[in-house]
Formats: C-alpha cells, structure tokens, sequence
C-alpha cells in the first residue's frame, strides 16, 4: 500500500532527522576538557560524569561574568533618608557586634575576681569609656527601631515612597531622643544627679 | 578561551543551597525575639553602669535577670552571627579569605555565647 509505505518512510525520515539533530546537540554541549582536541566521539562524551568545581573556580572561569557591564553603585545617587538609615542599620549592626565584646568581657569580670572586675570597671567609668557606652546603647537602640521597620516591611505595609522617609527620618531621630532620655532616666533613678 | 557551556550546564552542582528563605526567616525569628529582650538589655546596662563588684553580682544572681540576659545572649548573638554573614557574603569577594571569615564569625560569636553564658551561670551559682 502506497500510504502505509510512506507512513514507514515519514517514520525512517523523522528517525534520521532526530539522530542528527541529537548528534549535533551533543556536539555543540559537550564540555570540552582542557586540552582535548575538538571533535572527539560523541560516546565518550556522554558517558564522562558531570565535571565537579572547586570553590569558586567557576566565578573565576567565566569570563561572560567578568565582561558585563556593571550597575554603578552608591557613589552615583544623591543621598536620600531611606538610603542613609539602610547604611546606618548595617554599620550599627557591625558596630554592635565587635560591641558586644566589651558587654562579655565585663560579665566575665564580674564572674571573676574583685580586682579584676573594679580594674574592667574602672576603664569602663571612665569618661571615654561611659562614651563608647553611650554610643553602643544609641547604636543598639538605633538597631532596634530599624529592627521594628523592617518588621513592618515584612507584612508589606510602609513600602510607599513618602511613607518610607517618614520612617526613616523616625527613625533617626526617635533613636537619639529615646537614648538621651534612656540615659537620663538612668541617672535620675539611680540618684546621680 | 569563551566559555562554551551552556547555564544549565554551568550551575549544575553550582545551583540552589537548598536553604531557601531559611537565613532570612531565622533573621527574623531573632529580630522579634530581641525587641523585649534588647529593651531589657539597654536597660539592664545602663542601670548597672558603675555597680559595684557585690551590687552586680548580687543583681545578676537574681534568677529573672539571669534567665533574661541569658535569653536575650542567646538571641542577640545568634543574630549578630547571621548579620555578620551577610555582611561578609556582600563585600568580600575572594573565596579564601570569605571562608576564613564565614568561619571565623561562627567561632567569635560561639566563643562569646560560651564565656558569657558561663559567667552567668557561675554568677548566679554563687560561684
């Protein structure tokens, strides 16, 4: 039959049409190893497992990466609130972390000697060393209201543009008046004034 | 030489660290944890600030205050540890020297939650 012989020779041509369009794909994906000559067979390719990389060799190896235009960074944009108060919320977290040093070393004093802790103490009371403390208090307090702001962006509301300043100017100015008046508070209780 | 792989070719085994927003939730988890205990913290120091030796010990031994500062330790420090993560996957670029310091952000802030929290156990055991 003249139908069924063509059916048979659609299927033979698509077949052949397949295996070449499968050759050619496996040429052109397969990984080349490192001085091998092109054109090696195909079998060998295929049946080579998936190279493993090193950490980071191919961040290094791809030079597409390394030729992309790169967006510019913050050098270009005019300073804005939002941008500033990102900046100090990371630098206030960086800050409060080397920070926290000083809060264990005194703990640990105060498990220790007498003599070491009136000696911890002592640098502690200083006047430099009440300023490191009210900066890491206006720094964590700073943190903690930015903390709060980002809390409030999680559940999507306070993203609109003029809405975000206003925060971010809150934010700034709530952190130095709550720890001036955290400080004073501080004072008056305890009768240091 | 260009590169004649293809992506998907590239990221394989390179892909997805299978951790999803793991990082960010913990992050979170941590910051809602230290909004109390941060306000108790600012106010612990700053009330404390120039105790003595006997007044402190004798404050830190009381078990509330115990529990918190050991408490708001515990999640302070495990969120400093995943900030500072951040900070280092942003701005260092050499794999060697990000893995020295992914590790040692690990090893400073355990180091840190060990002596502190011993302190406060020994305080408040009287020892």
């Amino acid at each position: 039959m003249p139908v069924a012989a063509c059916s048979a020779c659609d299927v033979i041509a698509w077949k052949i049409v397949f295996a070449a369009l499968t050759h050619c794909k496996n040429r052109i994906r397969k990984p080349q190893p490192q001085g091998a000559s092109s054109g090696s067979d195909v079998a060998l390719a295929t049946a080579t497992p998936p190279r493993r990389y090193r950490i980071g060799e191919a961040m290094s190896k791809s030079t597409t990466v390394q030729a992309r235009p790169l967006s510019p960074h913050l050098q270009v944009y005019r300073l804005i609130p939002t941008m500033l108060m990102s900046i100090v919320h990371r630098i206030t977290g960086g800050a409060l972390y080397f920070g926290m040093v000083l809060f264990v070393a005194w703990l640990a004093a105060a498990a220790g000697s007498k003599e070491t802790f009136d000696m911890v103490n002592g640098i502690y009371g200083s006047w430099f060393g009440l300023l490191v403390l009210f900066g890491f208090t206006w720094a964590m307090i700073h943190h903690l209201i930015g903390g709060l702001r980002h809390l409030v962006w999680d559940t999507g509301r306070g993203l609109e543009k003029e809405t975000a300043t206003k925060m971010a100017k809150a934010n700034i100015a709530a952190s130095i008046v709550l720890t001036v008046l955290v400080w004073i508070v501080g004072y008056v209780v305890r009768g240091g004034f | 030489m260009s590169d004649m792989r293809t992506p998907l070719n590239r990221v394989r085994g390179l892909g997805s660290a299978k951790e999803g927003t793991d990082h960010f939730w913990r992050q979170r988890l941590t910051a809602i944890a230290n909004v109390p205990l941060v306000i108790f913290f600012i106010g612990f120091v700053i009330a404390n600030n120039g105790a003595s030796y006997e007044e402190i010990r004798a404050t830190i031994a009381n078990p509330i205050v115990t529990a918190l500062l050991a408490f708001a330790l515990l999640s302070v420090l495990y969120h400093m540890k995943l900030g500072m993560q951040v900070i280092v996957e942003d701005y260092i670029h050499g794999e060697g020297t990000k893995f020295v310091l992914l590790i040692g952000n690990i090893f400073f802030t355990l180091v840190l939650g060990v002596v502190s929290l011993f302190a406060l156990v020994k305080i408040a055991l009287g020892g």
